[in-house]
């Protein structure tokens, strides 16, 4: 079993050898990544980026390896010490530590599916279930994003969110941003919860010149992001029975496509209404809707719509359906 | 034999006939005759009358796939041909700097047809954007739906790649009909 692995805090020389030491004698056991939640972070603690590190990923599901000039006591017991000056042999038996709990770790997780699947038939009711498909995005890199363009359009400046070595440039006032990766890492940044001491967010004066970066249309990265973070469920502030207008279709051909998106637009483009509504007419999972809405909000693509009680509802003609669905069923075959 | 037409429309040079290659079951019939006009500067040959193809669903039932001549001097066919149609396509080419221009041409001129059926519209050509800092201009071109009281089905496509064609197709159908 190869475990990844990410270097965080370190000065550039020790990053050097290190990695070195991973690449060649370590690469039976360890893989480097840039992944955000790589197997284990390795951390030098004698700085204070190092320590806030620390303090975000301790309670995570990482394995966290320090290293530092002398014990501490403060740290967590799961949390593997090394002293400095190491050796190569004290990582790779830190390694070795880390992929017996995993086994461990994974062989009770399998127990726990088993036993969820068995419990399976006392499912929750519709509301229990609402509120267990609900989030917070202020904790999320959706959150962040919003944080960060508010900010680019109320001071009319470039705005940069770094996260380690990602690199996020809004400019609110051209409606684009330019990334330092590629459009597909969204989803490691979207994948765990964020905090204010990881991801910094500050004005900028001088934007990048580097050619490789990805420029990308404000309200497509708000969509991808959304969609990531949202993954089937609603931020907190939203309610399944209130009124939310489709005003503008997402671009489907090019933006990433959450389950059931098309008839969720045809229908909410129609006339406003609500998730639960959306649902039944459709007899489509809940979560589709909750992944397209939080979406097309964060995008600008839709409103909630305030004072609005009634849902017009919308009825099929009969003359085309049989040939729609022909015509349905050949474009999605071919 | 059930006999339905979906009407192709949009400028010279947005991928019209490509876009009904794409998707027909037949060679597509082409009236094309060689530019003389400004059409020169932009290709060879252009559609004159228009374009025909078809999807054939069963033994019974066909679609029929008309594209209609871009140049403007024969915007008295683009209604005629509409007459009756299931829907409307618009492609409009989104690299040059007439796009809102273009597509308030074609809502205009279909706007009798839109009102009472449904209209999409595929942005063609973004590619050429794409190796330029320009982005497709698509607050703009959604201001101009607004304006217009317009929801509907707006993409970027490739007329050549018959995935784009196909859920082009399908947002048509569902802007129709989504309970389908």
């Amino acid at each position: 079993m190869l475990l990844s692995v990410q270097l965080l805090a370190m000065s550039p020389s020790s990053q050097k050898t290190l990695a070195g030491f991973i690449k060649t004698k370590g690469k039976n056991h360890l893989v480097l990544t840039d992944d955000l939640m790589p197997d284990v972070l390795i951390i030098d603690i004698d700085n204070t980026q190092g320590k806030q590190y620390l303090t975000h990923y301790q309670n995570s599901e990482t394995k966290l390896i320090t290293l530092s000039l002398s014990q501490q006591v403060e740290i967590p017991a799961s949390v593997i010490q090394i002293q400095k000056p190491f050796t190569g042999v004290e990582i790779l038996r830190s390694a070795e530590k880390i992929k017996e709990f995993k086994t461990a770790r994974d062989l009770e997780k399998n127990k726990a599916l088993k036993k969820s699947a068995i419990n399976e038939e006392n499912a929750p009711d519709n509301k229990q279930k609402s509120i267990a498909l609900s989030y917070d995005p202020s904790t999320t890199f959706q959150g962040m994003l919003r944080k960060a363009i508010q900010l680019s359009d109320k001071k009319n400046t470039p705005v940069l969110i770094s996260i380690q070595q990602y690199r996020v440039e809004i400019h609110a006032d051209k409606n684009i941003a330019r990334l330092n990766f590629a459009k597909k890492r969204l989803r490691t940044l979207c994948q765990f919860p964020l905090t204010d001491q990881l991801c910094d967010i500050k004005q900028i004066t001088t934007v990048s010149e580097n050619s490789d970066n990805t420029t990308i249309a404000l309200p497509e990265l708000s969509w991808e992001v959304a969609m990531l973070c949202s993954r089937g469920r609603l931020p907190k502030n939203m309610a399944n029975d209130a009124q939310y207008q489709l005003k503008k279709w997402p671009n489907l051909t090019r933006w990433s496509q959450p389950e059931s998106a098309m008839k969720i637009a045809g229908l909410w483009s129609k006339s406003p209404n609500n998730i639960n509504n959306i649902a039944r007419q459709l007899s489509i999972p809940i979560e589709h809707v909750y992944s397209f809405i939080t979406a097309a909000i964060d995008s600008n693509l839709a409103q909630q719509c305030n004072g609005i009680t009634e849902v017009i509802p919308f009825k099929t003609e009969k003359n085309n359906s049989a040939l729609f669905r022909k015509l349905l069923n050949r474009l999605k075959r071919a | 034999m059930r006999q339905y037409k979906i009407i192709f429309s949009g400028p010279v040079g947005a991928g019209k006939t490509t876009a009904i290659k794409s998707l027909s079951d037949i060679d597509v019939v082409a009236t094309e005759a060689r530019a003389t006009d400004k059409v020169k500067a932009i290709k060879e040959n252009t559609t004159v009358a228009m374009d025909y193809g078809r999807i054939n669903l069963d033994a019974e039932t066909t679609v029929h796939l008309y594209g209609t001549p871009g140049q403007e001097r024969f915007d008295f066919m683009w209604e005629i041909l509409a007459q009756g149609a299931l829907g409307l396509v618009l492609l409009i080419d989104c690299s040059v700097t007439s796009v809102i221009d273009d597509i308030d041409t074609y809502l205009t001129a279909f706007s009798k047809f839109s009102k009472t059926n449904s209209v999409v519209i595929g942005l063609t050509r973004s590619d050429i954007l794409n190796n330029t800092e320009n982005l497709i201009p698509w607050d703009d071109i959604h201001q101009k739906l607004d304006d217009d009281e317009l929801s509907i089905p707006i993409f970027e496509v490739d007329a050549r790649n018959k995935d784009d064609m196909n859920t082009l197709l399908e947002a048509l159908i569902l802007s129709i009909d989504p309970l389908v």
